[in-house]
């Protein structure tokens, strides 16, 4: 199949050059109502369950280059989580914290409060962080080379505080 | 006012919220209503969670959703990643912090804080420990106090005991095995039992192909999570050992050669006193070794060696003070000996220094010469004597002359020669061979010689002509002197040839004259006597 939409960091563009006066910052809405429009669309095209397999397929491909641009390589679990703390909470992405890990088991639990997905919408009673999903997944998988299942238990949209993320190494790829 | 079924609800609410027991059954006219199922389910969880997060359990599943309960699953998520960060710090990750809990978050985040400087300062102080206990060039060893397991041990124990790191890793060495003697290391123990340190106890252990070592083993007790260690520091001086033992052994070897040789061996300080002197001392002078080395230097030597010491300690000391090399001093000492005599030896003189080149002392050898000096007065005595008569030989008679010439001509002292021949001493040869002239020769030498004077010089001058050398003696002297022994020689019965008679020539120095013509003068005042008819002294005008 051709491509034209190929994804690289490039694609980010120059954003000092490109917007001098406006800058790096945008509102959050934007990025919702981007966000919450191709949802609208893709899932009219294939459907709901299709579009969520869409968006955590997106979230790992930008996990994953997030993880090649943005993360220092490193073999230490905790120093690989504080990078990642800083530069979440730094791009305002959220606040990102362990609540358990276990790499030699391969199962964490992870929390993202503030989240820029969900956090402030309506209650709409199913979780709707899966392009966050994809996205930590891809990162654990960067970090441990070996791949991993997200699973989102609580999000703000059932009426939670934090979106709260179960991670599983998987042997799929093995 | 509100209905008796609104009351029954509200106690049923009041009581989910307030009381210890649930009222067992829900308001029956409430049973089919969702929304109360879902308000009771809600607040039987909120109860449950409340109750689980009030005991500290963590782990406890939260079930259900809505604000309530998600502030609590907030809650539950905060603590839980308080636990994670806690985990984090005790392992040794002091880069986490929290920043989500208010007060609590300044508090524990100074606390990690704290405990990372102090962790690092004791980090500090024991790779400070670990650097000195490495670099500490002796063997180091940690031990446990009661089976000698070896818990820590530095470089120069490996050194010292030849084991490899990779050896003692696979193989963990108890000290036990190391001890020669295992008995050392239970007096050891209950010393430092006793005291709590060994300071330079002697040991001896073995190195790892069982060769023996010695070291001074230094202990204190020490406490590693209050079990009873051992740190002892361990000096190898079995190379110290082996060396004192040569030295010894070198010492002793010296010593006995000294103490038996036949020469005398000793040592002198600048001052001139003896610091040790063989035993064979007694051989060569009578006196005892404590004798000599209380004699003073005039007690040492005789009058006429004396100086050669004196001298030779001036030399030494000069050397000494500026920073020459001691010259060897070779020579020949006439010493006193216990019974009155003397006796003459060589000594051989070196300097002795220390290892670092600082002069000690001096180093003699002394040897006893007096047969060589014999020797070589036998050979002095032979070049200048006459082989058949035993009178000097024509050597010493020029030898002589000059002397007594040159004494004449600076001191003006007189000197008189005679010169005499043998009257017709080849008839004595014709007539009775020669073996009776060689008698006639020697008879009269000692004639000749016992009537002059010691200091006169009767030589051999040829055939059966000889030379007298008259010292102090003028011309009229040496007549009178020719005249009596014509006269002692006249009457004289020789063996077998019987009377023998002799002609004289005489003369006397002059200071125009030469040694030459002194002799010639003589020689023609003798030809004259033969001239005049033998048996007479004759001399020239
Ligand atoms: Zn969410």
């Amino acid at each position: 199949m051709e491509r034209k939409y190929a994804f690289s960091w490039d694609l980010l563009g120059d954003i000092a050059e490109g917007r001098p006066y406006l800058g790096n910052a945008t509102r959050i809405e934007v990025y919702r109502l981007m966000q919450f429009t191709f949802k609208d669309i893709i899932e009219q095209h294939v459907g709901w369950e299709k579009t969520n397999e869409i968006f955590y397929q997106a979230g790992k491909l930008a996990g994953q280059e997030f993880y090649q641009n943005m993360i220092d390589k490193t073999d230490d679990f905790n120093n690989f989580i504080n990078q990642l703390q800083t530069v979440l909470k730094e791009l305002g992405m959220g606040i990102f914290r362990v609540e358990e890990a276990d790499m030699e088991k391969g199962e964490l639990t992870l929390t993202v409060a503030e989240d820029l997905d969900c956090s402030g919408l309506p209650e709409t009673g199913y979780e709707i962080c899966t392009y966050d999903e994809g996205f930590i997944a891809a990162l654990l998988e960067g970090f441990s080379g070996i791949p991993f299942v997200v699973k989102e238990t609580d999000c703000w949209c059932t009426g939670d505080r934090t979106c709260r993320f179960s991670a599983k190494a998987t042997n799929e790829g093995n | 006012m509100i209905s008796k079924d609104a009351r029954s609800l509200l106690d049923y609410l009041k009581a989910l919220l307030n009381d210890v027991r649930i009222k067992p059954d829900i308001p029956t006219d409430m049973i089919d209503d969702e929304d109360f199922l879902c308000l009771d389910k809600t607040i039987k969880s909120v109860r449950e969670a409340a109750l689980e997060l009030g005991k500290g359990n963590l782990s406890y599943s939260i079930e259900g959703k809505g604000y309530v309960l998600g502030s609590l699953k907030a809650l539950q998520s905060s603590l839980r990643n308080l636990t994670w960060k806690t985990k984090a710090i005790a392992a040794g990750d002091f880069s986490q912090s929290v920043h989500f809990l208010g007060d609590f978050s300044d508090s524990f985040n100074s606390m990690t804080k704290q405990l990372a400087v102090s962790i690092q300062e004791i980090k500090e102080a024991q790779e400070h420990f670990e650097m000195v206990f490495n670099t500490i060039p002796d063997a180091t060893i940690i031990t446990n106090f009661e089976d000698g397991s070896l818990v820590a041990y530095n470089q120069a124990f490996i050194e010292t005991t030849k084991f490899s790191v990779a050896e003692l890793n696979q193989n963990p060495v108890t000290i036990i095995d190391l001890y020669l003697n295992i008995e050392e290391r239970k007096m050891l123990l209950e010393k430092l039992k006793k005291d709590g340190y060994i300071e330079n106890a002697e040991i001896s252990f073995l190195g790892r192909s069982g060769e023996i070592l010695t070291g001074l083993i230094s202990s204190r007790l020490i406490f590693m999570k209050e079990v009873p260690h051992i740190l002892s520091v361990i000096r190898d001086i079995t190379e110290l050992k082996e060396i004192e033992k040569k030295l010894q052994k070198s010492e002793e070897l010296h010593r006995l050669l000294a103490d038996n040789a036949a020469d005398v061996i000793w040592t002198m300080n600048l001052d001139g006193k003896f610091s040790y002197i063989s035993p064979s001392v007694k051989k060569l002078r009578g006196f005892s070794v404590e004798e000599v080395l209380a004699q003073s230097q005039e007690e040492v030597l005789c009058p006429g060696s004396l100086i050669h010491l004196q001298q030779g300690l001036e030399r030494a000391i000069h050397s000494v003070q500026n920073n020459q090399p001691f010259q060897v001093f070779r020579g020949e000492l006439e010493q006193p000996c216990k019974d009155g005599s003397t006796v003459w030896t060589e000594a051989t003189v070196s300097g002795i220094y220390s290892e670092d080149g600082r002069f000690i002392g001096m180093l003699g050898v002394t040897r006893d010469i007096s047969e060589r000096k014999i020797m070589e007065e036998e050979i002095l005595r032979l070049s200048i004597t006459d082989k058949l008569t035993q009178s000097y030989n024509r050597l010493k008679l020029d030898e002589t002359l000059e002397q007594q010439f040159e004494r004449a001509k600076t001191e003006a002292i007189p000197f008189s020669i005679i010169i005499l021949d043998i009257d017709h001493f080849k008839l004595v040869n014709d007539t009775y061979g020669h073996q009776v002239g060689d008698r006639v020769l020697i008879e009269l030498v000692a004639a000749l010689t016992e009537n002059v004077r010691s200091d006169d010089i009767v030589g051999r001058w040829g055939g059966e002509e000889f030379l007298i050398i008259l010292p102090e003696t003028n011309l009229s002297d040496g007549l009178h002197v020719a005249e009596k022994l014509r006269d002692v020689v006249e009457t004289y019965r020789f063996t077998t040839a019987g009377q023998v008679t002799i002609s004289l020539g005489v003369s006397a120095y002059r200071d125009d004259l030469t040694p030459e013509s002194i002799v010639s003068r003589a020689d023609a005042a003798l030809y004259q006597a033969k001239e005049n008819g033998r048996n007479r002294v004759e001399f020239l005008e």
